[in-house]
C-alpha cells in the first residue's frame, strides 16, 4: 500500500494559512467523552477540528485505528483516556499507555511524524483540559502541515 | 445471580440479511443546533450518504412528536436504522432506544450523532466549522449504522441490599428510608459514631432547630432498626462487582474494647489518666484515650484511641470494667458484603485554614474557625454555649465574621466554588451572640450575601433589622494583632468606598466546604468520577443529580458538592429512591457491551487473557480457545484490541463498525 | 501644609440608628441591603449629589457627617424612594427624623435659621409677602377671587398670637438652637419690622415681606378654613426666592419647577399612592379584558 517511505516533518516553507487539520478523537465513554460533553455544556468554545468517535474504553483502541486514520488521510489522532487510576475499567487506560510507544514507533517507521498521534489523559470533569488541548494540537498540526497521504492523494 | 439471557449474534439474522434502510434525523434542538448551523443544508448532505433513504429535520426530535416521527417512519417500514443528530448520546440514547423498541425494531440498531456539545455548542462563532464537524459526525454514524448488529439487552439480578458509605445526616437518612422499604443497609462510619458534622453544630438556620434534638433521635432510630447494620469506626478496603452486585471488603477497625461485652457504662474513661484533645470539639475540649466522642453517640461503646494509650491496664481491671471488655490485642478485621447498591455520602471536611496565611488563623489567639464558634456556642460544648475570647476567657464586645474564606477564589490553594452554607451558619452565630450578648456587636464581611433557601432571606432580613448585626460589604483585607490580643481589621465598606479600620474583639473565619481528604481514594475504589472542585461528579447536572456514572452507585448530600441540611436531605432522600427502583425491580437491563469469542477464529494464544481486569476470560483446555463470561465482562473490549486474530468482538463496538466510522469520515475526506 | 485627608471609617456605632429605631416603621433602616433604588430614583438625585442609599448607610455606621453634611437637606421630600423601596424603609421619614437630629445638635443651615427668625417674628415660616421682583403679590386678589378674606385668620390677623409662640420657642429651647433672641419685648409687628430692617443679613424681599404682611393684617378674616395645598405652593414659592438668593445655582433653576411639583406633604402623597395604586389596578384589569 505504501510505497515508498513517507516525508513528515515541519516544512521551513510558509505556512498554509488555511490548512484545518483534521483530528479523530477516539475518546473513552466515561472520561474524556463525558468531559468533551462538558466542554460543551460550558460552551467553551475551541477551534472546528476535533472530530470525536467513542469507544468504551481507550484499551479498546487498536493501533490499526490509528493507522488506518492515517492512511486515510488524518492529520492528528487524540486519543483520550481516563487519568491513571480513574479507568472505569480498573486499569484499560494503562494498557494504552503501554501501547504507546510501540505505535509511535510504528507511525515513525512508517515515515510520520511522531506528532501524529496523541494520548492524553482527560478526566470528565476536565472540559477546559479538553479544550486547551485541542487549541494546542491544532498549533502543532498547523506547523507540521497537512498529512503527507493526503497530499499525495489530492495531487 | 440470576441467569442472563445473551444472543449471540448469527450473521443469518433475519433482519440483518434485508437491505439496509437508513433514516437520518437532524434535530435543531430549538436554536442549539439550528440557530448555529445550516439545517436544510444538513439534510441535503445527509440525504446523499449511502444506505439513507430519509433525512428529516424537526425543533425537538426527544419531544413526544419527534419521537412518533421516527416510530413513524418505522411503522411504514421506511427505515430500519436510525440516525439521530442531536444532543449526546450520554442524554438521550435511551430516549430514541425506546422508540425502537416500542415499533419492534432493535434498540441497537439506533446511534446518536452528537452535533450539540461537540459540534454547535463549541464551534458557536465558527457556523462554518460547526457545520463540517456536525457533517462529519453525522458520516461517522451513517457508517457505524450500516454495520450495527442486533443485541439483546442483558439483565442482571439486583441484590436487595445496600451499603452506604457515610453516616451524617445524608448516609441516615437515606438508610432509613432504604431500610423502612424492607431493603438491608450496611451503614459504614469511619468515625466511632454516626451523626458526622450535624452532631457538632449547636443550632440550624433558619428555625433555629437544636441541630442534636433533631438529629439524634435519627441517630437511635438507625440503632434500632433491624434492617439495619451499623459499621462504626469502618472503612472500604475494597469493591468488586457491578450494578446489582457488588463484593465489598470492609475493614472494621480494632477498638480494642469488646464491641459486644461494653456497655458505655464509661467507668474506664473515668480511669484513663490519658488526656488529649477531643476531635469532636476540634480539640477545644479534653478526651481520655478511651472515649466516646460524645455523650449521645451511636452506637455509644467505647473505643481506645492507640496512638495515645499509654497501656497502663487501669481500665482492664476488674474493678473497672465489669464486663472484661477491654482487650488489648484486638485486631482490625475484614468483613466482605454482597450490596445490590452503593449510596456514597461521605460528605466534607472543613477547609483547612491553617494554610490562610493572612487572616493570622493559628498566630492570631482571637481568630478562630466558624466551627469552632460553633462548638463555643453549643451548650454542650467546651464553653458551654457562652463563647469566649480564647486569649482571656472573657466575652466579645465585638465579634467580626469574614466570608468566603478559602471558597470563591481562583488562586492555588482555594476553592473557586460557593460553599453555600457559610453566610447562613454565619448570620446565623451572629444572631445567637446577639441573643445572648446583644450589647456586643456583630459584623459580617461579606462579598455577596447567598441566602437562597427557604425561609433564608426572611432570617437574614431579621438579623440585620432585628437584631442590628451589621453588615459589611468588602472582603477583609487584613489582620494585625493589638498588644491586647484585640484585632485590628482593615476592609473597605463598598458601599461608602471608604477603608475601615476597626479594632474589634474576635474574629470567625467562615470557612467553608472541601471534599474530603479520601474522596480520591472512595473514587478510585468506586469507579466513579469527580468534578473539578472535587466533589464527586453526578451523572448528569440536572436530570440525574443523584446518579453516578457507574450505574448502580449513587450519591448523596455534601459528597457530591456543599449543601445545607435541607438540601443534603433531599438529596438522600433521592438517592434512597434511586437505590430502591433498582432494588424493587431486582433486575436491571445493563448494555450488551460485553465481548464474545469467535471460535473459528480464535488461536488460543491467551494473550487477551491477562488482559482482562476482571478474570471475564477463561481458557477452554478441550477447544483450546479463550472463552468469555459475559456476566463478568464489563465490555470494556481491551481485549477485543488485544486479539491478534481478531478473534474477539466487542458487542456495539466492533472492529467493523470502528474501521466503518474512520473509513467513513476519511473516505472521501478532501483538504 | 495642609493636613491630608484620610477619610478612613476608624468607629463605628449605633449613635445615630439607636436614635432612628425608636419609632418601629424606621426600624427598618437597619434592614437596608444597599440595593440602591432610593439613589436610582431620587428625583432631586438627579440634579443635586443628593445619594440617598449612602446617607442610610452612614446611618447604620453611625458615621456623624451624615448630620452635618448638607446631603440630608437636599432631599424634597417627595416620598419616591419610600415607595420603592423592598425593604419597606421609610427613607424619607428617616431623612425628615435625620433634620430634626442634625438640628438638635446644631448643624443647620444658614436660610433654615432665617426661616426660623421669621417664624419667630411673625409666626409665619413664609409671612405674605411680595413676588420675586418685589412687585405685588397678587394672593389678596387671589383669595378674593375665592370669596376668602384678603388676609388668612393667622398670627397675620391676630399679631398677638406671635407671643405664644415665642414662648413655646423659649420652652423648647429652640430659640437658641437658632440663636434667635427677641428683638424687643413689644411684639407688635411694627416693631419687628423696624429691627428687621436694622438686622443684618436680612435682604429687601423678606423686610417688604413683613410690610406687607403687616399692612394685610389690618383686614381681618371670618373663614376658617384654608386651601391647605394652595397655601404650600405659596409657602414653597416664597422658601425658593429666599434661598435663591443665596445659592442659586443653574441646576437650581432648572429643579425649580421639579420642586414645585414634587414637595407636597405626606398626607397627599398617601393620597396620591392610593390614587396612582387605583390607576394601576383599573389599567391591569383593562389589560385583562383586552386580552380576553
Amino acid at each position: 500500500m505504501i510505497k515508498s517511505k513517507i516525508e513528515d516533518n515541519p516544512s521551513s516553507e510558509v505556512i498554509d494559512k488555511d490548512f484545518e487539520p483534521f483530528i479523530l478523537g477516539i475518546f473513552c465513554n466515561w472520561c474524556t467523552y463525558t468531559g468533551c460533553d462538558q466542554a460543551g455544556t460550558s460552551r467553551m468554545q475551541r477551534p472546528a477540528n476535533l472530530r470525536v468517535m467513542r469507544v468504551m474504553c481507550s484499551g479498546r483502541v487498536e493501533p490499526e485505528m490509528v493507522i488506518e486514520a492515517l492512511k486515510r488521510g488524518a492529520d492528528g489522532v487524540l486519543i483520550g483516556a481516563c487519568h491513571i487510576g480513574d479507568c472505569h475499567y480498573v486499569n484499560g487506560n494503562h494498557k494504552t499507555v503501554r501501547r504507546m510507544p510501540v505505535l509511535v514507533n510504528l507511525i515513525e517507521q512508517y515515515g510520520f511524524n511522531p506528532n501524529r498521534v496523541w494520548l492524553r489523559h482527560i478526566s470528565a470533569s476536565e472540559g477546559a483540559e479538553l479544550t486547551e488541548i485541542v487549541k494546542e494540537y491544532v498549533k502543532i498540526l498547523k506547523e507540521l502541515g497537512p498529512n503527507p497521504l493526503k497530499n499525495q492523494k489530492s495531487r | 445471580m440470576s441467569k442472563s439471557k445473551i444472543n449471540i449474534i448469527s450473521p443469518s439474522n433475519n433482519s440483518e440479511s434485508t437491505e439496509i434502510r437508513i433514516g437520518v434525523y437532524l434535530c435543531h434542538c430549538g436554536v442549539n443546533i439550528g440557530g448555529v448551523i445550516n439545517m436544510d443544508e444538513m439534510v441535503k448532505f445527509a440525504q446523499k450518504l449511502p444506505n439513507v433513504v430519509i433525512a428529516r429535520q424537526y425543533k425537538f426530535y426527544c419531544s413526544d412528536n419527534g419521537q412518533a416521527e421516527i416510530a413513524r417512519d418505522i411503522r411504514d417500514g421506511l427505515v430500519n436504522r436510525v440516525v439521530v443528530a442531536a444532543c449526546s448520546p450520554r442524554m438521550h440514547e435511551s430516549t430514541f432506544r425506546r422508540v425502537l423498541v416500542d415499533e419492534g425494531l432493535n434498540p441497537f440498531y439506533f446511534v446518536q450523532a452528537n452535533i450539540r456539545e461537540h459540534a454547535t455548542w463549541v464551534n458557536m462563532n465558527d457556523p462554518a466549522g460547526a457545520q463540517r464537524i456536525a457533517q462529519d459526525h453525522v458520516r461517522m454514524q451513517v457508517a457505524k449504522a450500516r454495520e450495527l448488529r442486533a443485541l439483546k439487552p442483558q439483565k442482571v439480578m439486583v441484590k436487595p441490599s445496600a451499603l452506604i458509605i457515610g453516616a451524617g445526616i445524608a448516609g441516615i437518612n437515606t438508610a432509613l428510608d432504604l431500610a423502612n422499604q424492607g431493603f438491608h443497609v450496611y451503614l459504614v462510619e469511619k468515625e466511632p459514631t454516626i451523626g458526622g458534622h450535624m452532631a457538632q453544630l449547636d443550632k440550624t438556620f433558619p428555625t433555629m432547630d437544636c441541630s442534636s434534638c433533631i438529629l439524634t433521635p435519627k441517630m437511635v432510630e438507625i440503632s434500632r432498626n433491624p434492617n439495619i447494620t451499623v459499621m462504626a469506626y469502618s472503612e472500604i478496603e475494597h469493591v468488586d462487582g457491578y450494578v446489582g452486585n457488588f463484593q465489598v471488603q470492609i475493614r472494621k477497625k480494632a477498638h480494642y474494647v469488646d464491641q459486644l461485652k461494653c456497655t458505655g457504662c464509661g467507668e474506664c474513661a473515668q480511669h484513663c489518666p490519658v488526656s488529649v484533645g477531643n476531635e469532636f470539639d476540634l480539640g477545644l475540649s479534653h478526651r481520655k484515650a478511651i472515649y466516646i466522642p460524645f455523650p449521645q453517640a451511636v452506637p455509644g461503646l467505647y473505643t481506645i484511641d492507640m496512638e495515645h494509650c499509654i497501656k497502663c491496664g487501669i481500665c482492664a481491671s476488674t474493678t473497672v470494667c465489669e464486663p472484661q471488655a477491654i482487650n488489648f490485642d484486638d485486631q482490625d478485621e475484614i468483613d466482605t458484603i454482597e450490596v445490590g447498591t452503593i449510596i456514597v455520602a461521605t460528605g466534607y471536611d472543613p477547609i483547612d485554614v491553617s494554610n490562610l496565611g493572612n487572616y493570622g488563623y493559628g498566630r492570631f489567639e482571637n481568630v478562630i474557625t466558624g466551627l469552632e464558634m460553633e462548638r463555643n456556642l453549643s451548650s454542650t460544648g467546651p464553653n458551654l454555649g457562652h463563647p469566649v475570647r480564647p486569649s482571656d476567657g472573657t466575652s466579645p464586645k465585638s465579634i467580626v465574621w469574614i466570608q468566603c474564606v478559602g471558597s470563591r477564589d481562583t488562586r492555588e490553594g482555594y476553592h473557586p466554588y460557593c460553599s453555600r452554607v457559610c453566610c447562613m451558619y454565619a448570620i446565623k452565630q451572629a444572631r445567637q451572640y446577639k441573643e445572648k450578648h446583644p450589647e456586643a456587636q456583630c459584623y459580617i464581611f461579606y462579598i455577596d450575601i447567598r441566602a437562597f433557601g427557604k425561609g433564608y432571606e426572611e432570617f437574614y432580613e431579621l438579623a440585620s433589622h432585628e437584631y442590628g448585626i451589621k453588615f459589611m460589604r468588602g472582603r477583609l483585607a487584613e489582620i494585625q494583632e493589638n498588644p491586647d490580643k484585640s484585632l485590628l481589621i482593615r476592609a473597605e465598606d463598598t458601599f461608602l468606598a471608604q477603608p475601615i479600620e476597626i479594632n474589634v474583639d474576635m474574629v470567625v473565619l467562615s470557612i467553608g466546604l472541601e471534599t474530603t481528604h479520601d474522596s480520591g481514594k472512595i473514587a478510585s475504589m468506586l469507579a466513579i468520577q469527580k468534578s473539578t472542585d472535587g466533589f464527586f461528579m453526578e451523572a448528569h447536572p440536572k436530570l440525574r443529580p443523584v446518579d453516578s456514572l457507574t450505574d448502580g452507585i449513587f450519591i448523596a448530600g455534601v459528597a457530591q458538592g456543599p449543601k445545607d441540611i435541607p438540601d443534603a436531605v433531599s438529596q438522600a432522600k433521592g438517592a434512597a429512591a434511586g437505590a430502591a427502583i433498582l432494588m424493587a425491580k431486582g433486575e436491571v437491563e445493563v448494555e450488551p457491551y460485553f465481548s464474545i469469542v469467535q471460535p473459528a477464529l480464535c488461536s488460543g494464544c491467551r494473550s487477551c487473557i491477562n488482559q482482562c481486569p476482571f478474570g471475564a476470560i477463561t481458557f477452554d483446555e478441550i477447544l483450546q480457545i479463550a472463552h468469555i463470561n459475559p456476566i463478568k465482562c464489563k465490555g470494556c473490549g481491551t481485549c477485543a484490541s488485544t486479539c491478534p486474530s481478531n478473534a474477539i468482538l466487542q458487542n456495539h463496538f466492533t472492529t467493523k463498525q470502528l474501521m466503518a466510522i474512520i473509513d467513513g469520515v476519511l473516505g472521501d475526506y478532501q483538504v | 501644609m495642609e493636613k491630608i485627608q484620610r477619610n478612613i471609617i476608624v468607629h463605628i456605632s449605633d449613635i445615630i440608628s439607636e436614635e432612628i429605631i425608636k419609632d418601629e416603621a424606621m426600624a427598618f433602616v437597619r434592614a437596608c441591603f444597599q440595593c440602591g433604588t432610593c439613589s436610582g430614583g431620587c428625583p432631586s438625585g438627579r440634579r443635586t449629589a443628593i445619594r440617598t442609599r449612602q446617607i442610610i448607610r452612614r446611618v447604620i455606621l453611625g458615621l456623624e457627617e451624615v448630620l452635618s453634611s448638607d446631603d440630608i437637606w437636599l432631599c424634597s421630600t417627595c416620598y419616591t424612594c419610600f415607595e420603592r423601596c423592598p425593604r419597606s424603609i421609610p427613607v424619607t421619614d428617616i431623612i425628615i427624623k435625620l433634620r430634626n437630629l442634625a438640628t438638635q445638635r446644631g448643624y443647620m443651615k444658614p436660610p433654615h435659621k432665617a426661616v426660623t427668625h421669621i417664624l419667630a417674628d411673625t409666626g409665619h415660616g413664609v409671612p405674605l409677602g411680595t413676588q420675586k421682583g418685589g412687585e405685588p403679590n397678587n394672593w389678596s386678589q387671589l383669595r378674593a377671587s375665592y370669596g376668602l378674606p384678603d388676609i388668612p385668620p393667622t398670627t397675620h390677623s391676630h399679631p398677638e398670637a406671635v407671643k405664644d409662640i415665642q414662648i413655646l420657642m423659649h420652652a423648647t429651647n429652640f430659640d437658641k438652637l437658632v440663636d434667635w433672641k427677641p428683638k424687643n419685648t413689644e411684639l407688635k409687628p411694627k416693631v419687628n419690622e423696624k429691627s428687621e430692617e436694622k438686622s443684618e443679613g436680612k435682604n429687601e424681599g423678606e423686610s417688604k415681606v413683613k410690610r406687607k404682611a403687616k399692612s394685610k393684617s389690618k383686614s381681618q378674616s371670618k373663614v376658617k378654613e384654608e386651601l391647605k395645598p394652595k397655601k404650600e405652593v405659596e409657602i414653597k414659592k416664597e422658601l425658593e426666592i429666599k434661598t435663591d438668593s443665596q445659592t442659586k445655582t443653574e441646576s437650581n433653576i432648572k429643579s425649580e419647577s421639579e420642586t414645585k411639583k414634587t414637595s407636597t406633604n405626606k398626607k397627599t402623597v398617601t393620597k396620591k399612592k392610593k390614587g396612582l395604586k387605583k390607576k394601576l389596578k383599573k389599567t391591569r384589569i383593562s389589560n385583562k379584558n383586552k386580552k380576553k
